[in-house]
């Protein structure tokens, strides 16, 4: 029985950490517009750590948060994704985020740094007001430095206005 | 395997391109005076023979120092008269024929097994001496160029011409404008690669004019903000390298670093004060971003703006008791001034609604800076008189970015789009002359200009 387990344990451990890593790469190497939600169930929703339904699963599969201009209220349909990693990430001490906080191209760089900073730090404190342990939280701001999306119409701007939730492990 | 060795022939090629910055003259010079630098007639003469090194290889570097500064239209020597003798040098009329107003008449001399003499002339067409067709000692003599400037560098090797040619275009521009001439400085930048296996950022050092590139720092992760120290021995930048904000110190002759800060949240936007002594940085370790004065000696850090504004871009006068920062407290991001003396705050635009990454000029009269009117989506480099608040759009595209002064206060380098990159632009702090400088390859953003190097 206890064998079992930890046979368990490794192997979703295993999952986690080689599954995540390919999910780092894909990241760096996207130049392309992305789906919404960034789908990929890498780290969490996968495997020996989840105990949810099917709709949770789907939740947790959303990664990223759209901002108006120069705002950084969560809009109303992401508070749900919000708690489904707040709850998730309780279940789950051993697990960690970093949220990245991205501006679009308007405006002078590091104002941009500031404004992106506005917008982790709404979803990291969403986090913690659902009860999430501080320390499983980083932020990070990447300002216009990193778009998403390399266009410069209205459409382009607003898929870089964001912020995503990465699993460290 | 076939894939992997051809992926990996491609991270190779890709990586070692060297990629430099060219220069472009977009809008030509309004009203640039035409000047001709070209070969003496005993450099002609020189030639002949064959000896040596030519004026010709230090005249392409000065006609186009002479030409970014954008207050000077360099002729060519296909466009100008053949100066075969002295005396057709010093006519004036010949050169009043075809329009000139200076002309930098040069000759490179041998001296020793492997050095040279270095001899230029600088010209005054219309401040001729004499008269038309005067009588001189019973002779008609035509009327003469004045002579401005006759200076001659020695002992000088091959190796050393370009930075001797930037010399030279120092000593005219000084002598024709009265300012001191900025061709013998430096500019660090960011360069950005995306390549297949993701983006490639690089910190890197030229000469003023784009030449000579060095590669100080290289990441996979984003690089910002260089700010030079007044000796120019330093750069201080942001990288995220670690996946966080974090600020760095880099020995530019040896590109040896040290890890200045790394608070959580943001290290940003570090600008040196002109005495050295200490580094404004943006930390927002206490929750909104706020300047902080870094003490370079004593390494302590004190907190200078409050409030749960932003305040960032920190950016120092030249006399050091101000300091101009972009803020948001009153709403939308304007530019306020820090009294040093007292810590008193007042904010200093208020044309357009957002007005960020403030610059001030050498003479404290000017502030340049991103601005961008009601109405408008476009950001532009526009400058403010700090006596009378009136401001000039200088730039006119789509979004300008990053502007950075030359040390003599007379040129602003920035950022500005192009296409699907990012490229540098040149402009007078007139609004006159303009350049591009795109790199050969990728994008370049957020220049710096060094200081005067002695």
């Amino acid at each position: 029985m206890q064998n079992r387990g930890l046979r368990h344990l490794i192997v979703g451990v295993a999952l986690c950490v080689g599954v995540v890593g390919c999910s780092h790469n894909s990241k760096n190497g996207a130049n392309g517009k992305d789906s919404g939600y960034g789908a990929s169930t890498n780290g969490a929703g996968d495997g020996s750590d989840f105990a949810g339904s099917a709709e949770q699963r789907d939740l947790l599969a959303k990664r990223k948060f759209y901002f108006e201009y120069d705002r950084s209220e969560i809009s109303e349909g992401d508070y749900e994704v919000v708690y489904a990693h707040a709850e998730f990430l309780k279940n789950n001490p051993n697990h960690h985020v970093r949220v990245e906080g991205h501006a679009d191209e308007h405006g002078s760089r590091e104002y941009n740094i500031a404004l992106g900073e506005r917008r982790s730090r709404t979803i990291a404190n969403a986090l913690m007001s659902q009860g999430v342990a501080p320390h499983q939280i980083a932020t990070v701001s990447y300002g216009k430095e990193k778009p998403e999306v390399m266009g410069h119409d209205n459409e382009a701007n607003r898929m870089n206005r964001r912020a995503v939730v990465v699993y460290e492990n | 395997m076939k894939h992997f060795v051809l992926a990996a022939l491609l991270i190779g090629l890709t990586s070692s391109v060297n990629a430099r910055l060219n220069i472009e003259i977009t809008q030509g010079t309004v009203a640039g005076v035409p000047i001709a630098v070209i070969n003496s007639s005993e450099e002609t003469a020189q030639r002949r023979t064959g000896m040596g090194a030519s004026f010709e290889e230090l005249a392409n570097v000065v006609r186009n120092d002479l030409k970014m500064c954008g207050r000077f239209e360099p002729l060519f020597p296909e466009q100008l008269p053949r100066v075969n003798t002295v005396s057709q040098e010093l006519d004036a009329g010949l050169w009043q024929q075809v329009g000139v107003e200076n002309v930098v008449l040069g000759v490179v001399k041998p001296e020793g097994s492997d050095h040279f003499g270095v001899t230029f002339k600088l010209l005054d067409v219309y401040k001729a001496q004499g008269n038309q067709s005067a009588l001189k000692n019973g002779e008609l003599t035509r009327a003469e160029n004045t002579v401005l400037l006759n200076k001659t560098y020695h002992g000088v090797s091959r190796k050393d011409f370009r930075a001797l040619a930037h010399r030279i275009s120092d000593d005219i521009y000084e002598k024709l404008t009265g300012i001191r001439g900025a061709f013998s400085t430096r500019i660090a930048y960011v360069m950005v690669v995306r390549a297949f296996d993701g983006t490639h950022y690089s910190l890197e050092v030229a000469d003023a004019d784009g030449h000579n590139p060095v590669t100080l720092v290289k990441s996979k992760e984003p690089l910002m903000s260089p700010s030079w120290s007044p000796d120019a021995r330093q750069i201080a930048f942001v990288s995220f390298e670690k996946n966080r904000a974090e600020i760095y110190l880099i020995e530019v002759a040896t590109g040896k670093r040290r890890l200045l800060s790394k608070f959580p949240g943001i290290n940003g936007a570090p600008a040196w004060s002109p005495n050295g002594r200490q580094l404004a940085v943006v930390l927002s370790k206490e929750g909104s971003p706020k300047i902080y004065l870094w003490d370079m000696d004593t390494q302590n850090i004190q907190q200078i703006t409050d409030g749960y504004s932003i305040d960032t871009e920190p950016a120092w006068s030249k006399d050091g008791r101000s300091l101009y920062f972009t803020s948001n407290r009153g709403g939308k991001p304007q530019i306020y001034r820090m009294d040093m003396a007292g810590r008193k705050i007042d904010r200093v635009t208020f044309v357009g609604n957002y007005n960020a990454r403030p610059m001030l000029t050498s003479d404290g009269r000017y502030l340049v800076m991103m601005h961008r009117e009601e109405g408008d989506r476009r950001f532009h480099i526009a400058s403010q008189e700090l006596s009378t608040g009136q401001v000039s759009v200088l730039t006119h595209a789509a979004l300008d970015e990053s502007p950075t002064l030359s040390p003599n206060g007379a040129m602003v380098l920035y950022g500005t789009r192009e296409g699907d990159r990012q490229i540098l632009s040149l402009v007078t702090l007139d609004g006159r002359g303009q350049l591009r400088l795109p790199a050969r390859e990728g994008s370049v953003q957020e220049p710096a200009w060094s200081p005067f190097l002695s």
